[in-house]
């Protein structure tokens, strides 16, 4: 009986090399006025992930939901042996857009597959699938992404500074036109200090003044915000 | 377009006399794993990471080799649309059977005119006269008058089909939200090639913005009874002006003195549910 076991448990390791698998992964962004900042699209082992919804952000997922930079979440796939494809759209990805990561074989160790990328423009909300179990059967899975909020920031709706700990929002070049100014700010907003789901933005109709730099027509959204297809083969 | 809304009116007649081959208490799997393999998003959606790949049960005998004819299979399928908003009235759906493959629409292209009609003014007729002449469709059929919300709407549809394209069944269904400027919800290309006869499945459906009409909200503007304002409107003048998912309504109760909505008519996903059944011939 035990010889037996162990022999399937041979069988077993060494089975992952027979089915060997390449992924690619498809982002949409789905949103009617919200771009996604570069996005990191990792295969990884099981013992590593970006966030458990309902704990404080790392400083690197700050990083990630204020300013859009993903290097640190990049630097702790790579420690972790994990296989990232970073910036797959070579910039912004515009509402309707979609991009594709090609993450190849990522190995027998990469179980898990982890999307993540900042919602520009917002004070700290991101799109994610996060640590999910890869599929292994060839075929095409696709899965539908809600907004999150880092809870690192208050969400003031207002021009400000992409660094973490830097209030307000950073407003990249190519947005400049799509976002107010002079936005007094909403009231009573503070950074909630944990990982959750967004609860949308509030905006407001003027251009300039107003509570809001956002556009309440073109900003704010519904769930779900994006949708990844994996393609296995 | 008013008068589609005026229909509305004496819908809830017509809903007492479909609710009884309504309600399947949502079995979304009721036969098999791979019914799960859809949503409303696009051809290839699955819900929730169920694959696409998996081969057609319905394959075509070999017996049928002897015929030049070949074998045919009836599809019957009953469609059930169920209002879940406090108030967006639906108008009356749409609903097509054609091939996989071809789509009615995808987020990020711009609308079709036809389904600007739809999207505006809640008008089905252009677009199912357009599916209708397309090769892709087997067959199309339309709800008899507008769901309310709480409210459903059921179409059935019937086709004789070549057996070896049951592998291609997809089911696409549209329907505007009224109290919107250009708002909409629905099917979109959903593959049902592995609905077993006696089999049902339930998909919750999210709202769409056509692109095609700026979300003024105005009175002028919203056809749906809360405005009775103009439907249709060829002029496009939304931004971005594709087809995105709908950010809501933003209503005069909410910093938008111009709207003509109210808390009434705000929402959020998903917006209807909708239970297919294919039955025996």
């Amino acid at each position: 009986m035990k010889k037996s076991l162990i022999v399937s448990l041979i069988a077993l390791s060494i089975s992952p090399t027979l089915f060997a698998a390449t992924y690619k992964v498809e982002v949409v962004n789905l949103t009617r006025g919200i771009y996604f900042a570069p996005l990191l699209v990792s295969a990884h082992p099981s013992t590593i992930k970006h966030f458990t919804a309902g704990m404080a952000a790392s400083t690197n997922l700050q990083k990630m939901a204020e300013g859009g930079d993903i290097s640190g979440l990049s630097t702790d796939m790579t420690n972790a042996s994990a296989i990232s494809v970073a910036n797959p759209a070579a910039g912004l990805l515009a509402p309707g857009a979609k991009t594709i990561a090609d993450l190849g074989d990522p190995g027998t160790a990469n179980t898990q597959l982890s999307v993540i990328g900042m919602m520009v423009p917002s004070n700290d909300g991101f799109i994610t699938l996060n640590n999910i179990t890869l599929p292994t059967a060839h075929g095409t899975y696709t899965y539908l992404l809600n907004g999150y909020d880092a809870g690192t920031e208050a969400n003031d709706e207002i021009r400000g500074g992409g660094a973490p700990g830097v209030a307000g929002m950073g407003v990249p070049a190519p947005l400049e036109a799509m976002v107010g100014t002079g936005g007094t700010g909403i009231v009573g907003a503070t950074a909630e200090g944990f990982v959750h789901i967004h609860r949308g933005v509030i905006g407001d109709q003027h251009k300039t003044g107003g509570v809001s730099d956002h556009d309440a027509g073109l900003h704010r959204w519904l769930n779900p915000v994006a949708r990844v297809t994996v393609t296995v083969e | 377009m008013k008068n589609l809304f005026s229909v509305i009116t004496t819908l809830s007649i017509s809903i007492l006399l479909t609710a009884c081959g309504g309600d399947n208490k949502h079995n979304t799997m009721k036969s098999s794993a791979s019914i799960s393999a859809a949503s409303g998003m696009s051809t290839s959606s699955t819900m929730m990471a169920s694959s696409t790949a998996m081969t057609s049960s319905a394959v075509m005998t070999s017996s049928s080799a002897i015929s030049s004819m070949p074998a045919t299979t009836v599809v019957k399928l009953t469609i059930t649309i169920t209002n879940l908003t406090a108030g967006q009235p639906l108008s009356p759906t749409a609903v097509v059977l054609h091939k996989s493959g071809s789509t009615l629409f995808q987020v990020g292209e711009p609308a079709s005119v036809e389904l600007e009609r739809i999207a505006e003014g809640g008008d089905p007729t252009s677009l199912l006269e357009d599916a209708n002449s397309d090769q892709a469709t087997w067959i199309s059929g339309q709800a008899a008058n507008g769901i309310l919300p709480g409210a459903k709407a059921t179409v059935m549809l019937e086709a004789t089909i070549v057996t070896a394209d049951t592998s291609l069944l997809s089911l696409t269904a549209l329907s505007m939200l009224g109290n919107t400027n250009d708002g909409f919800t629905g099917l979109n290309a959903v593959n049902i090639s592995q609905l077993a006869v006696g089999s049902s499945m339930t998909i919750d459906t999210v709202s769409y913005d056509a692109g095609t009409e700026q979300n003024t909200e105005s009175a002028a503007t919203v056809p749906g009874p809360a405005a009775m304002g103009e439907g249709f409107n060829a002029m496009r003048d939304d931004n971005p002006s594709v087809i995105s998912m709908h950010s809501g309504v933003i209503s005069k109760d909410d910093d938008m003195p111009m709207s003509a909505l109210s808390h009434l008519q705000r929402w959020d996903n998903p917006v209807a549910r909708i239970t297919i059944t294919r039955s025996a011939p």
